[in-house]
């Protein structure tokens, strides 16, 4: 593991301590925003639900701790939160509820190279992460690296095709010449369903089931693994 | 072969049988209860029926006063002579159902002669045959019943055992954090199996701590002593007044020092948790290594009798941890220099690691794999050591991404290969 290059992407520099703040409260302002973050909530917990409510949740990438409140739900539940900006734990350790964070462990590691041993926990849970990884050898290599550390589950959010959105995106992108496209866009990805499907099953996961944010709407579908 | 199957089934098909009994038992009744009934009452009438017709039709000389559906029959009045089919039915009641037409037959004998009534029962047979039809339905619906209810059941019942199951697997090496898995367990067997796993795996991770700490407190308490020891040699040697057996004795003394102090380096390495595994030793290229380790370990092959040689067959210049490398490598020499009796010992440095080959007892296949395994030691033990050598070897491999496999020779003796990097 130490020998390779670890690999570092470029989106993960801008998380800094300003943007950690804005991260916290992005959630909490103007109605879709509270709406979409209620059913992202909303789906995130039936995922884990069918992922067996497991006890030890290693939340990667952790951000600002948004989902903390929902993961303190169970009671019986311990959460290592990581992420890749020691910023943006902060601003969660000191933004979330002391009664949250007295549950929560932060670390700083990368996706890439977990700093935990092997099967260290029951449960990885992954928002907003993969759809930032283009590469599929980016993606195997994190994939892999979420099934060492995982005993039994992952549980992972991404940008999948077939639905309007992603249907919407690629027409406009075929529109715009390259140059004149939005580079804030270019660091998210859509991943189409079979092939992230059977890199789940390369990776030696298979899929427990999934929940779309907006079925055959909205880009989100999360996934719920199993470590065969 | 019930013991078997899975507990699921087992439950299911419990469930199942019990139903197929109880409803086989309740139906079967129910036909034996109609056809009892039937046979009661239908005589009783019939029985009444037959009296009234001998008493008071025939001995008026009338004929039969009887309904359309039954018909008398005499074996001693030729009017009503007894058609073929129901000369043989018993004294009584019985029925006679055939392809056309279904009768209760009543026969009385008086006298040496024999009296009939016969009467049509088609509508109460087909009602008979629907009524048999509605049991089984029931009956059959009643089983598939059951086997939807207790697959339903058994996984409801099932499921807190699967799930506890699923959360022991690998729970040794959960992280430390981890809260106990009882409170996710109602107060029943499932929650007290969960209780008795959480405590002794608490204690097993409380002994492999107090194992841990206690190996890496003797390590570092038995430095200091070494380091003395180590020191007072080297004054040792610089004395001039020294003579040759006394220095041969003193380079014993200081060569047992070394390989003291490097296990002392080893048990403390694998005392530590693995990620604290440091660079502090610094690096070196495999070539360097191999030349320190072989003039070091070449000597003492020699002196036994073997033959030794270093063979670089492409080594590159890529660097590596150098104490654990060190461990490895001199682990593996060690190893072979035990085990081998006669003949030679190589050390082949290639492109991708090295191997360490020996023409030693060899080791038998079914033994590779528990090699590696801490306190085993070859059928054919020897020397000292405690047997943590292949282990530690295993282990470092392991953190680093290195391989060790060992194979036989076709020459006899084994080879011991550490791949070190994809090439």
């Amino acid at each position: 593991m130490s020998k390779n290059p670890p690999i570092e992407l470029e989106f993960s520099g801008k998380y800094d301590r300003e943007h950690a703040n804005m991260y916290l409260n992005k959630h909490k302002t103007g109605l879709s925003r509270r709406l979409s973050h209620w059913r992202e909530v909303q789906i995130a917990r039936a995922a884990l639900k069918m992922a067996g409510d497991p006890n030890l949740v290693l939340d990667l990438p952790s951000g600002a701790g948004r989902f903390w409140p929902m993961l303190c739900e169970q009671p019986n539940r311990m959460i290592l939160a990581a992420d890749n900006s020691q910023d943006m734990l902060d601003a969660g350790m000191s933004g979330q509820a002391p009664e949250v964070t007295a549950r929560v462990k932060p670390f700083q590691t990368s996706a890439f190279a977990i700093d935990l041993g092997e099967n260290a926990v029951d449960c990885i849970f992954s928002m907003r992460l993969m759809h930032h990884i283009g590469k599929a050898d980016h993606r195997q290599a994190m994939l892999k690296e979420f099934r060492r550390v995982t005993r039994d589950t992952l549980v992972i959010s991404l940008w999948v095709d077939g639905n309007y959105k992603a249907w919407k995106r690629k027409r406009s992108e075929a529109r715009r010449p390259a140059a004149q496209r939005d580079p804030l866009l270019q660091n998210r990805f859509v991943i189409p369903r079979e092939t992230i499907e059977s890199e789940f099953k390369q990776a030696g996961f298979k899929i427990v089931g999934h929940k779309d944010f907006i079925p055959g709407y909205a880009l989100w579908r999360i996934y719920v693994l199993r470590k065969l | 072969m019930v013991s078997k199957q899975p507990l699921l089934r087992r439950i299911v098909i419990a469930f199942v049988l019990m139903t197929f009994c109880v409803s086989g038992l309740f139906s079967l009744s129910i036909v034996a209860v109609v056809h009892f009934i039937e046979a009661n009452l239908v005589s009783q009438e019939l029985d009444e029926e037959l009296l009234g017709v001998l008493q008071h039709d025939l001995a008026n000389g009338l004929p039969p006063r009887l309904d359309s559906r039954t018909r008398f029959f005499a074996s001693d009045i030729p009017r009503y002579a007894v058609p073929e089919q129901y000369a043989k039915a018993p004294e009584g009641y019985s029925e006679s159902v055939d392809d056309t037409n279904a009768v209760y037959i009543f026969k009385r004998n008086i006298n040496g002669q024999s009296y009939l009534l016969v009467q049509e029962q088609h509508e109460f047979e087909e009602r008979e045959v629907a009524l048999y039809r509605a049991v089984l339905a029931g009956f059959v619906f009643s089983v598939i019943l059951a086997w939807v209810l207790g697959l339903w059941l058994a996984r409801r019942i099932v499921a807190p055992v699967v799930r506890l199951a699923g959360q022991v697997r690998h729970r040794d090496q959960l992280h430390h954090l981890a809260p106990n898995i009882a409170p996710d367990y109602a107060d029943d067997e499932v929650g007290h199996l969960a209780q008795a796993f959480d405590s002794t795996l608490g204690q097993l991770r409380k002994s492999l701590e107090r194992e841990q700490l206690f190996t890496s407190d003797v390590s570092h308490e038995l430095r200091t002593p070494l380091m003395v020891i180590n020191s007072s040699c080297e004054l040792l040697e610089v004395a001039p007044n020294l003579e040759p057996r006394q220095r041969v004795t003193l380079q014993r003394i200081k060569r047992a020092t070394d390989e003291m102090g490097e296990l002392v380096q080893t048990f403390l390495l694998l005392a530590r948790s693995t990620n604290n595994w440091s660079i502090e030793g610094g690096t070196s290229t495999l070539g360097a290594l191999a030349q320190e380790q072989g003039a070091r370990w070449g000597e003492m092959i020699k002196a036994k009798g073997l033959h030794f040689e270093v063979v670089d067959q492409g080594a590159d210049d890529t660097s590596y941890n150098l104490t654990l490398l060190r461990t490895v490598m001199s682990n593996l020499l060690r190893n072979a220099l035990h085990y081998t009796e006669e003949g030679t010992v190589r050390l082949v440095l290639t492109a991708d690691g090295f191997c360490v080959e020996d023409s030693g007892v060899g080791i038998p296949p079914e033994q590779h794999e528990k090699m590696f395994q801490p306190f085993v030691r070859g059928q054919q033990a020897r020397g000292e050591g405690l047997g943590l050598g292949l282990s530690l070897v295993k282990r470092i491999c392991a953190h680093e991404g290195w391989t060790v496999n060992v194979k036989s020779l076709a020459t006899g003796g084994s080879e011991f290969r550490v791949i070190l990097k994809a090439v």
